[in-house]
């Protein structure tokens, strides 16, 4: 295999990159959690009899799992010195949906019979 | 008060289910309150500034790098391992040279021993071989880092500093009185004054000084930050840091090609302004007059970078045209000011005030050469060294170190490189610096590159006693020798020359018969490895030799260190502030180790060189020569 060259490794490990490992660290967090909860909501809809999951809730909370490190992952990609990229902004857009997609599921929860 | 305790007792009674649970209940509440107290102490100590030093404080508008760094880590970093950080520091054991509480030192008449309680250092003196040591002066701050540390005591007259008199030469792991780490007339023992640090050195030395002068040379000075810190080129970050807390603002900034109002970046500045910058400081300058000095001492300066000048002061610079009422009065109340700082022509000559050289150059007519076009203040550069070779290396560049520095601009020289330089392309002589910027600046015990680029003339040798580039490298030749080739070469005008002119090497003259200026340049130039290829290395053992017992200490020093870069010498130890009998001694031993295991046999000497077939120098010639040394005293202001 061939080593990564000094400039590569330091586009991630240099000091003035701290941003961008923070990006990063913040994309594979939420990428992980999210596919948690992707999976929970899934088990939840199998288990519980008389419950199904609105469209439009599938979709908040499939996007949200994209969006949210997705946004981490692309503002780290470019960064202003301690600034993530363009790409965080994102992060809110996911944020939004995943709590519309949760909020939704609780509501529905709390309504069945 | 009873109520409290009812109150508390009620609700141990509550928190508890019997009387061991409720016991542990009140232990914990007592244990957490002493944590907080302590810890409130402690807070409360370390927030109490020391009276015995001057102060970081809140000056307007001034934040301190520790605000930047949140934002701008990489550049933090960078400027973090520079040496414009560790300027000035508060005494530590880590900022402070090793091992310096074992110190026991005696100089001109006075003993001094050094001690450490806890943290802190404290120096103790008195009368050489008399009794007890003094009271103790605390060690309250050491400016410089990588090449001379030198620190500072508390004097109990406020927040006045006192030097302690000797230095730490860091690459020698040595300790050597301060007057002989400059360039200063062996009579003069004592360099710096009480309050010298308040009064001068933080003028330069930390960021926005205020040295507030209160009464008899009493001092309650205040910085914004020790060291050369960010602010210090970037003004002051308050209005910045708060302007762009709003992100929406920041990302305007990020994707347009619009700058920042709030700070100021030399690097997006034209060459005047840029230079300007570094040029608050690594410049000769003086104050317009006495209410402009007043006005620094108390508020700090009021230039900022991106300014057009200095505000209260101005860059002296001997032969402009301007402020020539100020520089008048300089030379009817400061004699010396001038030679001390510069050649005759009004090129600077002495270390750290390279704006000087950089404003006197050609190439900075032209309004865009500036001190970065070198030079870095972070690691921005693609391929840029790591961030310790950049410190130690002069902040450069990528291959600043080379004729790329030149070829940015000059970029037709390089298809023509040999017509221009008349030396094969590989050869020191085509380097552009060696010729254009040679080492003709002096400070912190070492040759440095002149930043005024110019080309090498005998005329200025002759005129002003500048060493010309071309006679730093071929030490063996004479002036006559250069003349007559940037005659033939540059059509430069035969210059009128004497006979010694014409049959002794100029490095030879310079050596033995120049003022302490010019002999320091030739003994440190003796070492330089380019010049020792060009003119050979066995004459120069007896000159460095020699030189070893000169009066200076500072050129004792550059011939002892010249002398190690010879073959057989790597490892010879000399002490350069030793006494005059002792200097003659370890000049003997070196002169016998040369002639006896180290000088070739059959080695030819050229006769400009004044070196006979034996290795001896040509005793007439010799006497004469030393006989006519300019004796007048050199004292290089750094």
């Amino acid at each position: 295999m061939r080593r990564p060259s000094k400039r590569a490794l330091g586009w991630y490990v240099d000091v003035g990159n701290e941003t961008r490992r923070l990006m990063f660290t913040l994309a594979h967090a939420h990428g992980t959690l999210l596919a948690l909860v992707n999976i929970v909501v899934g088990l939840t809809v199998r288990i519980l009899d008389r419950f199904a999951l609105r469209s439009s809730v599938s979709f908040a909370l499939i996007w949200a799992a994209i969006l949210l490190p997705g946004g981490f992952f692309l503002g780290g990609i470019v960064i202003y010195d301690g600034d993530p990229g363009l790409g965080v902004w994102l992060v809110p857009v996911g944020a939004a949906l995943l709590f519309y997609s949760i909020t939704r599921i609780a509501i529905d929860l709390s309504r069945r019979k | 008060m009873s109520l409290l305790i009812i109150s508390v007792g009620e609700i141990v009674r509550k928190l508890s289910r019997s009387w061991w649970q409720g016991l542990f209940v009140i232990a914990a509440v007592a244990a957490a309150s002493v944590l907080t107290l302590i810890s409130l102490y402690g807070f409360r100590r370390e927030a109490i500034s020391p009276e015995n030093r001057p102060i970081q404080s809140r000056i307007a508008g001034y934040v301190s790098s520790n605000a930047c760094g949140a934002c701008h880590p990489g550049n933090y970093a960078s400027w973090h391992a520079s040496f414009h950080r560790t300027m000035t520091q508060v005494a530590t054991p880590a900022s402070l040279p090793p091992e310096m509480d074992k110190l026991e030192l005696a100089f001109n008449g006075r003993e001094y021993k050094a001690e450490r309680r806890g943290d802190k250092f404290f120096v103790r003196t008195r009368a050489e071989g008399s009794g007890n040591y003094g009271e103790p002066q605390q060690v309250v701050l050491v400016t410089g880092s990588h090449t001379l540390q030198v620190p500072w005591l508390e004097t109990g007259e406020g927040r006045t500093l006192q030097q302690f008199p000797f230095g730490y030469i860091v690459a020698e792991k040595m300790w050597a009185p301060m007057s002989q780490t400059f360039l200063l007339p062996p009579n003069v023992k004592e360099y710096y004054y009480v309050g010298a640090w308040n009064g001068a050195c933080m003028d330069c030395h930390v960021t926005q000084g205020q040295s507030r002068f209160v009464a008899d040379n009493k001092w309650d000075s205040q910085v914004a930050e020790f060291g050369i810190a960010c602010e210090a080129c970037h003004s002051e970050g308050r209005e910045h840091i708060e302007r762009n807390r709003n992100p929406i603002r920041r990302f305007k900034i990020h994707l347009t090609t619009k700058s920042d109002p709030t700070v100021t970046n030399p690097a997006s500045l034209k060459g005047p302004e840029s230079g300007l910058a570094c040029g608050q400081c690594h410049s000769v300058w003086a104050f317009n007059d006495m209410t402009d000095k007043i006005d620094f001492n108390r508020h700090g300066a009021a230039f900022r970078p991106g300014a057009r000048n200095l505000a209260q002061r101005f860059v002296v610079q001997p032969n402009a045209p301007d402020h020539r009422e100020q520089k008048d009065f300089i030379h009817r109340t400061e004699p010396d000011f001038f030679h001390n700082r510069f050649w005759g022509d009004g090129m600077i000559r002495v270390t750290g005030r390279e704006f000087n050289g950089v404003q006197g150059s050609p190439c900075f007519r032209g309004g865009e050469f500036s001190c970065i076009s070198c030079h870095e203040m972070h690691l921005d550069s693609p391929g840029q060294a790591d961030v310790k070779t950049w410190a130690r290396t002069g902040q450069l560049k990528p291959k600043m170190d080379s004729d790329a520095a030149c070829l940015q601009c000059h970029k037709d020289l390089s298809a023509r490189l040999v017509a221009h330089t008349h030396h094969s392309a590989d050869s020191s002589g085509s380097r552009c610096y060696n010729c254009h910027m040679p080492r003709t600046t002096f400070g912190l015990l070492h040759a440095m590159r002149s930043h005024q680029v110019s080309s090498p003339t005998v005329q200025e040798s002759l005129a002003y006693g500048r060493p010309n580039a071309c006679n730093l490298c071929h030490l063996d030749q004479t002036l006559a020798w250069a003349a007559q080739n940037l005659h033939a070469w540059y059509n430069q005008p035969m210059p009128e020359l004497s006979q010694d002119d014409r049959t002794i090497a100029a490095a030879v003259q310079w050596i033995l018969k120049g003022d302490a200026g010019q002999r320091v340049l030739i003994a440190w130039g003796m070492g330089w490895e380019s010049a020792q290829k060009t003119a050979g290395r066995d004459w120069l053992y007896p000159y460095l030799i020699y030189t070893m017992t000169d009066t200076y200490a500072a050129v004792r020093f550059d011939a002892w260190k010249s002398l190690q870069t010879l073959p057989g010498f790597s490892d010879f130890r000399f002490n350069f502030t030793a006494p005059e009998s002792s200097l003659s001694e370890s000049a003997k031993r070196a002169y016998e180790k040369w002639l006896r295991e180290v000088r070739k046999v059959n080695a030819v000497y050229r006769s400009e060189t004044a070196i006979d077939s034996d290795g001896r120098f040509q005793q007439d010639v010799f006497q004469r020569l030393r006989s006519e040394r300019d004796e007048k005293p050199i004292f290089l202001a750094e």
